[in-house]
């Protein structure tokens, strides 16, 4: 018997919702724009079966794909699982097998011997879902992508680009170069579970592996996201790590260590796996990037950073924990990595005051390239909460976008509602061929009061405003990782 | 401001006493019973949802990035949900003609 | 822009999804003896109603059910892609215009639906299992066979080309010792046609018997009712016409200056050996049950005083006189063939209203049978206005079990945010005696805005749950059927 009553995070809005659904005809307030024509594609986590422990992450529950078809101003609305070798094994046995997140160890008896020696059978494909090559794919850095078809959402199966690529995992964050087409991937803990091995791989615009390079970083870490500039390869390691000793103990995939620094790694793009230089730098929480730069000598990286753990189902062992002193919250930072300085130091400014979400995203027409706006949620508590009926989260969600001017340093703010929390932002380009920021923000709103989720598009270029439109979806979406909008030349969608 | 909260949070037949958590101690008892999650079965009395004196370090339930988290240490600032989202309430000014007429069985 | 309409908000927000659960969340334990689906048809607009004055009764057919085996329960719901629900697709818009009445449609299909009206349907109204086939149905034409497996669309069914009605019924009844599907349709040879066309149909659906009655007056039959030696069509005073529907109204009006009538045909008879029976104007709509002994035909129904009130509000009168109608109460009506008086008698049996749509255990369907299941509001029961909303004392909040010999009353409370939509008898497996078995159906959670179908011992309604299913959303449905695995393939 499915039972989820001694889990005491599912509740409300946070139910589970382990349900497949199709909307045909959204209703929508507002106007679609007619240029919009493609699909938001989301993927987030959802529990086929309750968790086995109640500390794991939500980021170890199953895979959900959420597609909104727009064309001519109708969206269609369809959610699928990921159906995983995982999935498929829950469902049928009719239980939960799998233990802790990224944590074979813990796994039922019945699989253990199995995702110990293969752990990337484990997957999930929950973390993000793209399109490349005109196919579209869920992926979790833990193991292969997995393809899905855009029409259906049906899963087609695990990708393995003709047998070219060759680590055990794949990355959430692939960065595709605007300007060659070229989708740059890689993997860490590529050859094992807690091995310091990441390859890196150039797949071309028709899907072909060109490149492979392999190397290893300072200490096993969650190497999330990078960046790519025109002419380097940007590696964030920073202080979560692991080890099988760590993992044969039964605990969770990764540790914080504040007592480990940060390296950045800089690899020129045409150059050679020796050529990887190491910087390094305080304690600090680089999940994800806004993009990088180079100009001469110097490669800059934007990002949402902070300085204390900011993964609580990933903590610290005792002693490991965050100081005193670091400073709480996300913010967005600069580093700048001068290649012609002999020391391995780095500078680091923090561009806004201000608290931001975690997610956050460009225009990724510029990725690589000089930009200027970076396009992230934040939790403003002087905006209006109705606590009595979305509960007690004043200034705890996120119930804005902001679009960040990285040049002038000024922000300017959509608000969502009075009982709704924000999913990440994704931009849209009104045309193909807008100038940078002209087009529009776009994300999925929970509207905790009214028990269903919205999708909310705005005028990037005048957040103030409000809604240009917001679809209305009859239920709740369950949790979202990432996003992205893909034009319908991309893929061949219904 | 703090709510009461009737809802109650079904922690499973045990008796057991409470235990001290740990994490080896959630992992004992998940090995020993496939498929459900049965961590708090070590704890009889979980509930982030009570009034009165806080309790030293009871688990509780957090809230970051916008979604609800289990905080074994009992640290984080607990999350309470509504305790009920009142959706008969749109329809309690609708005469009870129109409450059957337009939405029939109900 | 989609739009609906204001006070569509809360609980009753539109719902138009189709949705699968695999492995429904379970509290309790579902009864080993579950094998088969709990199929449920109701209304759900697809587009925003083209007119404020339509009723939720011209939604679109909207199919769900409990798929039950080996102890899980998997949930699946789909639109009933009819004629209409594609039409309206492809121009994303809503085409059809008022219940009913094609003259009130968009001008692009109106010419087609005045000729054809029963290519308006929208199959909204309930369901149906014969023939190792699975059907949604709407009175105003053929049903639509439905995939059991994928609740995917098929098509209208004729029966092998031998039932000629244009128009069907929801609540056909297949005669328990027999086997047979008694089917009829009314408004048979098209719009405002006096025309009652009965049929019976074998095991196999095809055709054995067939009756063209002429009705006194064109009114809606919703409902039949049939004894081991009769058919039983009882009908109130809503009347139409081809002027009334050119007027733009809803396809029926109200009467209150005549009477209601009951229609008894002999099951071994001709048409012309049919009697109509008159008493006081009221909405009849749904039945219970009926039984004939020696010459007296009893009929039982939940039925209320006056105009019908559930998802017909703007059934104007033809006079103009305000609508006036009260709750549903369990009803017994007398016929005497025996003697030459062409009226019927009428008892209250339970002074409490309860839910129209009462229902039986089906096993007794033309027999004597002794218990009605129904909904109805029991003040003494608590309910939680600041979880769920000021609704205290206006929604079902249990199912009773009434015994139409005893009067007494047996009852299952739902839950103190919970109102309950119509009931269900699922037989235990094995059992003869009637009421042996599950009252099931399912309930609105107004505190956590979900539905949960309920699982009760039909025989110890007191005693509460046996089991309940919580769904992460919304259901809803207007009737429903078990159907066990050996009447259809589920897959």
């Amino acid at each position: 018997m499915v039972d989820f009553s001694k889990d005491p995070t599912a509740r409300g809005f946070y139910a589970p919702d382990r349900f497949e659904s199709t909307v045909y005809d959204c209703e929508v307030i507002g106007r679609v724009p007619s240029e919009m024509n493609g699909a938001f594609v989301r993927v987030g986590t959802e529990w086929l079966y309750p968790p086995r422990f109640a500390d794991d992450s939500i980021f170890n529950a199953d895979g959900f794909v959420g597609l909104f078809r727009f064309k001519s101003g109708v969206v269609d609305y369809r959610g699928r699982w990921v159906r995983t070798a995982r999935w498929q094994n829950d469902n049928a046995a009719h239980r939960q097998l799998y233990g802790y997140y990224r944590n074979p160890f813990t796994d039922d008896p019945s699989i253990r011997r199995e995702t110990i020696e293969k752990p990337y059978l484990r997957t999930l494909a929950n973390t993000n879902v793209i399109a490349h090559a005109g196919k579209l794919f869920a992926m979790k850095e833990d193991g292969p992508p997995y393809e899905l078809d855009p029409k259906t959402l049906a899963t087609k199966g695990p990708m393995s680009f003709e047998g070219r690529y060759h680590s055990e995992t794949f990355s959430a964050h692939p960065k595709v170069d605007p300007v060659s087409g070229e989708m740059i991937c890689y993997g860490y803990e590529a050859t094992g579970l807690a091995s310091n091995d990441i390859f890196l791989y150039s797949v071309d615009r028709a899907g072909r592996v060109t490149r492979e390079l392999r190397f290893k970083a300072p200490y096993v870490s969650m190497i999330h996201d990078i960046a790519i500039t025109q002419r380097h390869f940007v590696f964030p390691v920073f202080a979560f790590t692991t080890s099988l000793e760590r993992l044969r103990a039964g605990k969770i995939h990764w540790g914080w260590d504040a007592r480990l620094p940060t390296y950045i790694g800089i690899l020129p793009r045409d150059g050679a796996a020796g050529d990887l230089r190491w910087f390094k730098g305080p304690t600090r929480s680089i999940v994800h990037t806004f993009n990088a730069r180079t100009e001469g000598s110097k490669v800059i990286l934007e990002s949402p950073v902070t300085e204390t753990n900011p993964f609580p189902f990933f903590p610290a062992d005792p002693g490991n924990g965050d100081s005193p002193d670091a400073r709480h919250g996300t913010t967005i930072r600069r580093h700048v990595f001068d290649l012609d300085s002999k020391r391995d130091g780095y500078g680091e400014e923090i561009l806004f005051e201000r608290s931001v979400s975690g997610l956050g995203r460009i225009d990724d027409r510029y990725i690589s390239l000089p930009y200027r706006y970076a396009y992230t949620g934040f939790a403003d508590p002087n905006r209006p909460f109705d606590e009595s009926r979305a509960g007690n989260l004043r200034g705890r969600v996120t119930n804005c976008y902001g679009r960040f001017d990285l040049r002038a340093g000024t922000a300017a703010a959509y608000f969502a509602g009075d009982t709704h929390t924000l999913n990440e932002p994704v931009f849209v380009p009104r045309r193909a061929d807008s100038p940078e920021g002209d087009g529009y923000l776009i994300g999925v709103a929970n509207n905790l009061a009214e028990m269903r989720s919205e999708l909310v598009i705005a005028d990037a270029q005048n957040l103030e405003a409000g809604d240009v439109a917001r679809i209305i979806l009859p239920f709740r979406l369950g949790p979202q990782v990432h996003g992205n909008w893909i034009p319908e030349d991309r893929l061949a969608f219904a | 401001m703090r709510k009461s909260n009737t809802e109650r949070i079904h922690v499973g037949e045990s008796a057991a006493p409470r235990a001290r958590l740990t994490r080896r101690s959630f992992l004992g008892r998940a090995a020993s019973l496939a498929g459900t999650t049965t961590v708090l079965a070590a704890l009889p009395e979980l509930s982030p949802f009570a009034s009165g004196p806080a309790r030293a370090r009871a688990p509780i339930v957090g809230f970051h990035m916008d979604h609800p988290y289990f905080d074994p240490s009992g640290t984080a600032e607990p999350y309470y949900p509504p305790s009920g989202t009142r959706s008969g309430q749109a329809l309690a000014d609708v005469a009870q003609i129109h409450l059957i007429g337009q939405f029939g069985y109900c | 822009m989609i739009e609906f309409p204001k006070n569509a908000r809360g609980f009753n927000q539109p719902m138009r999804f189709e949705a699968d659960v695999y492995d429904c969340e379970v509290v309790g334990k579902i009864p080993a003896d579950f094998a088969g689906a709990y199929v449920r048809v109701g209304p759900e607009f697809y587009f925003p109603q083209k007119f404020e004055d339509d009723g939720p009764i011209d939604g679109d057919g909207y199919i769900n059910m409990f798929r039950f085996r080996n102890g899980i329960v998997d949930y699946k719901s789909r639109w009933v892609k009819t004629l209409r629900w594609e039409h309206d697709r492809r121009a994303h818009r809503q085409l059809y215009g008022k219940y009913r009445n094609p003259f009130t449609d968009d001008p692009s299909i109106r010419e087609q639906t005045i000729a054809k009206p029963y290519l308006r349907t929208s199959a909204n109204t309930h369901t149906l299992a014969h023939a190792g086939k699975l059907f949604a149905l709407k009175e105003d034409a053929l049903p639509y066979e439905m995939d059991p497996k994928s609740l995917a669309t098929l098509a209208p069914w004729d029966f092998h080309g031998e039932y000629d009605s244009q128009t069907f019924s929801a609540h056909n009844k297949i005669d328990p010792l027999t086997g047979e599907l008694l089917a009829y349709g009314y408004e048979a040879t098209g719009l405002c046609t006096p025309d009652l066309w009965v049929y019976t149909l074998d095991r196999s659906g095809h055709v054995t018997r067939r009756w063209k009655l002429t009705m006194p007056r064109v009114s809606m039959i919703h409902d039949m009712a049939a004894t081991r030696k009769h058919f039983i069509f009882p009908f109130g005073p809503y009347v139409t016409s081809i002027e009334w529907l050119k007027a733009g109204n809803c396809h029926w009006g109200w009467n209150p200056g005549e009477p209601s009538i009951i229609g008894v045909l002999p099951r071994d008879g001709e048409a012309q050996d049919v009697r109509w029976f008159k008493g006081k104007a009221r909405a009849m709509v749904h039945i219970l049950n009926a039984k004939t002994e020696g010459n007296i035909v009893t009929l039982y129904a939940a039925h209320v005083d006056g105009a019908f009130i559930p998802f017909m509000p703007y059934f104007k009168s033809v006079d103009g006189s305000p609508l006036k109608g009260t709750g549903a109460l369990f009803r017994k009506y007398t016929i005497d063939l025996g003697s030459r008086r062409d009226t019927y008698e009428e008892e209250v049996l339970w002074e409490t209203p309860v839910q129209d749509i009462a229902r039986i255990d089906t096993r007794f369907m033309t027999l004597p049978n002794r218990y009605g299941f129904s909904g109805y509001n029991d003040p003494s029961k608590p309910f939680d206005e600041r979880r769920a909303g000021n609704l205290k004392g206006r929604v079902m909040n249990s199912y009773c079990r009434f015994d139409l010999e005893t009067r007494q009353v047996r009852s299952y409370f739902a839950g103190d945010v919970h109102s309950l939509q119509e009931s269900c008898f699922v037989p235990r497996r094995g059992s003869t005696a009637e009421g042996d078995g599950y009252l099931i159906g399912v309930a609105n959670n107004y505190a956590e805005m979900r539905s949960e179908l309920v699982i009760a011992d039909a025989q110890h309604l007191e005693d509460g749950d046996v089991a309940r299913v919580i769904l992460p959303f919304r259901s809803s449905g207007l009737h429903g059927l078990w159907i066990g695995d050996d009447e259809v393939d589920f897959g």
